[in-house]
C-alpha cells in the first residue's frame, strides 16, 4: 500500500488520468496497481499495489506521472 | 529529457532564439553517459539538458532513516527574477507554481511544487534542498546534522509555499543546504491557480523557527556575492 500526502488540485478526474498512466506503464516492471482511495479535501491518496518490490512500484509512478508516493508499506489483509 | 531526438529538438529551438551554447548536442562524457548539451541561462548559469543517462539502482527508504532520498529543489538569485522565470517557462517548459511578492518565484517540472525557484539578488546560488522520507525522518536528519556541529541558520519550521518544512545549514564550502520533508504535489495543472503570497505571509507557519543569520546576515559564510563563474563553461 502506498500513501500520498499533500496532493493539491487532486480532483478525481486528474487522479484517474494519472492512475490510467500507471496501468499503461506497470507491465514493464511486473507491477499491478489494483485500486486506490482518494481524500481530495486533504490531498491524501492510498494505492493498493501488487509488486515484486517497493522499488518496482516506485518506478511505475515515476515513469507514469512523477507523483511519487511518500510512503510504501507491505500490508497483509486482516 | 525523453530521448536524444527531444534533446536535438530543444537545442534547435534554443539556438533559434539566440541562446548561447556551452557545448553542442553530443555524447556526454560525464559519469552515466547519455546524450545532451549545455547552454547559458539569461544570468549566465550553465544548464545541461540530457537523455539516456544511465540510472543507478536505488532502494526505497525505510521509516526512521535519517538520510535524504532525493534532490528536492534548487533556488538561485537573479537581479531580474521575472525575466529568468519567463525564460525557464517559455524556453524550457517549466510551470509556474506561485510567487512570494515579486521577488521569489517558484517553478515545477514534475508534480512537486518546485524544482527551481528564483529570488531577487546578486546572481548566485541561494540554496540546494534535499528531501527526506517524511516528517519523522526530517527531524532525525536535522538532528544528525546538528549533532555534527553544523550551524542551523534558519529552522526548524514550515513555509507557506509548497507547505514545506525547512532547516537551513551552511556547508563547509559556505553554501546553504536545506533539509525538507516532502512538499506539495500539484496533480492538475489546469485546475491549479498559482498564488501570489503577500508580505503578511509568515515565513514559518509553525512558529518554531529561529532565524540565526539567515537570510540577512552573510557573515557566517552565506554566499551572496555575485557568482564568479557566470558566462564561463565549467570543466567537464
Amino acid at each position: 500500500m502506498d500513501v500520498h500526502n499533500l496532493l493539491r488540485a487532486a480532483n478525481p478526474a486528474a487522479v484517474a488520468a494519472a492512475k490510467q498512466r500507471d496501468l499503461e506503464v506497470q507491465q514493464k516492471y511486473g507491477v499491478k496497481y489494483l485500486c486506490y482511495w482518494l481524500d481530495a479535501s486533504t490531498g491524501h491518496m492510498f494505492c493498493l499495489v501488487e509488486a515484486p518490490s517497493k522499488e518496482a512500484a516506485f518506478k511505475v509512478h515515476q515513469e507514469a506521472h512523477g507523483a511519487l508516493a511518500n510512503e510504501i508499506y507491505e500490508v497483509v489483509e486482516g | 529529457m525523453r530521448d536524444p531526438a527531444a534533446v536535438d529538438e530543444m537545442a534547435s529551438e534554443l539556438a533559434e532564439s539566440g541562446v548561447r551554447f556551452a557545448s553542442e548536442p553530443g555524447a556526454l562524457k560525464t559519469p552515466g553517459g547519455g546524450y545532451g548539451f549545455r547552454f547559458f541561462d539569461p544570468d549566465g548559469r550553465v544548464i545541461e539538458l540530457s537523455a539516456g543517462v544511465e540510472e543507478r539502482d536505488f532502494r526505497v527508504l525505510e521509516p526512521r532513516e535519517n538520510i535524504p532520498q532525493k534532490l528536492s529543489h534548487v533556488v538561485i538569485y537573479s537581479e531580474s527574477p521575472q525575466s529568468v522565470m519567463d525564460f525557464y517557462q517559455e524556453k524550457l517548459g517549466f510551470k509556474l507554481s506561485g510567487w512570494l511578492g515579486d521577488f521569489f518565484g517558484f517553478l515545477r517540472c514534475t508534480p512537486d511544487f518546485h524544482s527551481v525557484a528564483i529570488v531577487k539578488g546578486e546572481p548566485c546560488l541561494h540554496h540546494i534542498s534535499f528531501e527526506t522520507r517524511g516528517y519523522d525522518e526530517y527531524m532525525r536528519a536535522v538532528g544528525r546534522v546538528l549533532q555534527q556541529g553544523l550551524p542551523m541558520t534558519y529552522g526548524i519550521g514550515k513555509h507557506t509555499p509548497a507547505d514545506s518544512t525547512f532547516a537551513y545549514f551552511i556547508d563547509p564550502n559556505g553554501n546553504t543546504q536545506e533539509y525538507v520533508a516532502p512538499q506539495e504535489m500539484i496533480m492538475d495543472d489546469a485546475a491549479y491557480s498559482p498564488p501570489v503570497w503577500g508580505p503578511e505571509t509568515p515565513g514559518d507557519v509553525w512558529g518554531t523557527a529561529r532565524n540565526q543569520n539567515m537570510p540577512e546576515d552573510p557573515t557566517i559564510g552565506r554566499q551572496t556575492e555575485r557568482d564568479k563563474g557566470l558566462w564561463a563553461a565549467p570543466p567537464v
